[in-house]
């Protein structure tokens, strides 16, 4: 991603403590929560990064007592935002072909993969199919009021909306993967 | 009995995100309509088959992606040798720096000229591929911090950066 990169400063011992704590605390939900709005281990991982260095800049910023996740997942949110700005279309064009090889099974072989994974993968691979073909709010909406268990005060406060938009794009955004479910399914 | 409910009720009843009366009332509801209660079960079915799927996909952070923030707050990005050690670790690191170390020493040639790369880079190169933490600040010895250390170290940090960054090219 091409975040722009700005020189940092050397930290204090109390901000690399910060940091430190924060990685290990919350890096890998950081990261499971950008690869779901990007669906991308690069981007995913551009994200993350360029999230923990504005926690960084910004850590006396945070006040305790308040939810550090929904603040870094603020964070993730705006650059993720401004990414796609910055490459308007290109997320949009990565929808895979219908006949195209997927890659949600992971990377055992079929052979040695055991049934109760096989047949998840068959339910996965819909699945993650149709939250691609969502727009990006859309999906954000659903990882965060679906996945991550938000309320929609929350989830209003990490995409920086009302409550009513967060209502109506969850309601949009739960009918449209229903359809696209179905329409799967009748395949 | 009231109208049936719509699935927008229902996706907010399912999100406990109705005022307690409305709540209340589609509880109240679900428990005389079959046909609502089928659609409820629907929605609801729809939330678990998104939390065993991202249950399913959970992934580790990379492993290197911590290294890589605290290198881009420290100023740098890893080295490509720091890249190196992270993934050969001492074993077989150590040998090999050695090698190169000797191979360095001995095809410099003694008084002639100032020599390319300084002892600094070593020391420092040396504690990267010793260390199992690569990246962690006690490892790293600066070329800058240490007594003596000249002007081509820090024109080989130069050096070692911008190789680096050719690495990070590399897709």
């Amino acid at each position: 991603m091409g975040v722009p990169r700005k020189p940092v400063e050397p930290p204090t011992q109390q901000q690399a403590a910060f940091l430190e704590q924060a990685i290990e605390q919350y890096g890998k939900a950081t990261y499971n929560f950008a690869f779901r709005l990007t669906h991308n281990e690069a981007d995913a991982r551009d994200l993350t990064q360029e999230a923990f260095i504005r926690v960084y800049r910004a850590w006396r910023s945070f006040q305790p007592g308040t939810s550090f996740l929904s603040w870094v997942y603020r964070i993730v949110t705006n650059l993720y935002r401004d990414e796609l700005r910055r490459k308007k279309g290109r997320y949009q064009e990565e929808i895979p072909e219908d006949n195209a090889p997927q890659k949600f099974a992971g990377e055992r072989p079929l052979a040695v993969t055991p049934i109760e994974d096989y047949v998840e993968s068959q339910l996965s691979e819909p699945l993650a199919r149709s939250l691609q073909q969502l727009s990006p709010d859309q999906r954000q909406v659903i990882v965060l009021a679906d996945i991550e268990e938000y309320s929609y005060q929350e989830i209003a406060e990490v995409m920086g909306c009302s409550i009513g938009t967060v209502r109506s794009r969850l309601h949009r955004a739960r009918a449209l993967l229903r359809r696209l479910l179905q329409k799967q399914q009748e395949r | 009995m009231m109208q049936h409910l719509t699935n927008n009720e229902l996706i907010d009843y399912l999100h406990n995100a109705l005022p307690a009366q409305a709540d209340a009332a589609v509880y109240a509801h679900l428990e005389q309509c079959a046909s609502c209660r089928e659609e409820y079960d629907a929605e609801a079915a729809l939330t678990e088959f998104l939390r065993g799927y991202a249950a399913r996909e959970e992934r580790e952070m990379p492993a290197t992606l911590k290294a890589e923030i605290w290198s881009r707050i420290r100023g740098a990005q890893p080295t490509a040798l720091q890249r190196l050690a992270a993934l050969w670790r001492p074993a077989m690191g150590v040998p090999v720096a050695a090698a190169i170390a000797l191979a360095a020493y001995f095809s410099m040639g003694h008084g002639t000229g100032a020599p390319a790369i300084d002892a600094a880079y070593y020391l420092q190169d040396h504690a990267a591929l010793t260390s199992t933490v690569p990246f962690n600040e006690r490892t790293n010895v600066h070329p800058a911090e240490l007594e003596g250390a000249t002007a081509a170290s820090n024109q080989q940090q130069q050096t070692l950066a911008s190789a680096a960054s050719a690495a990070d090219a590399i897709p």
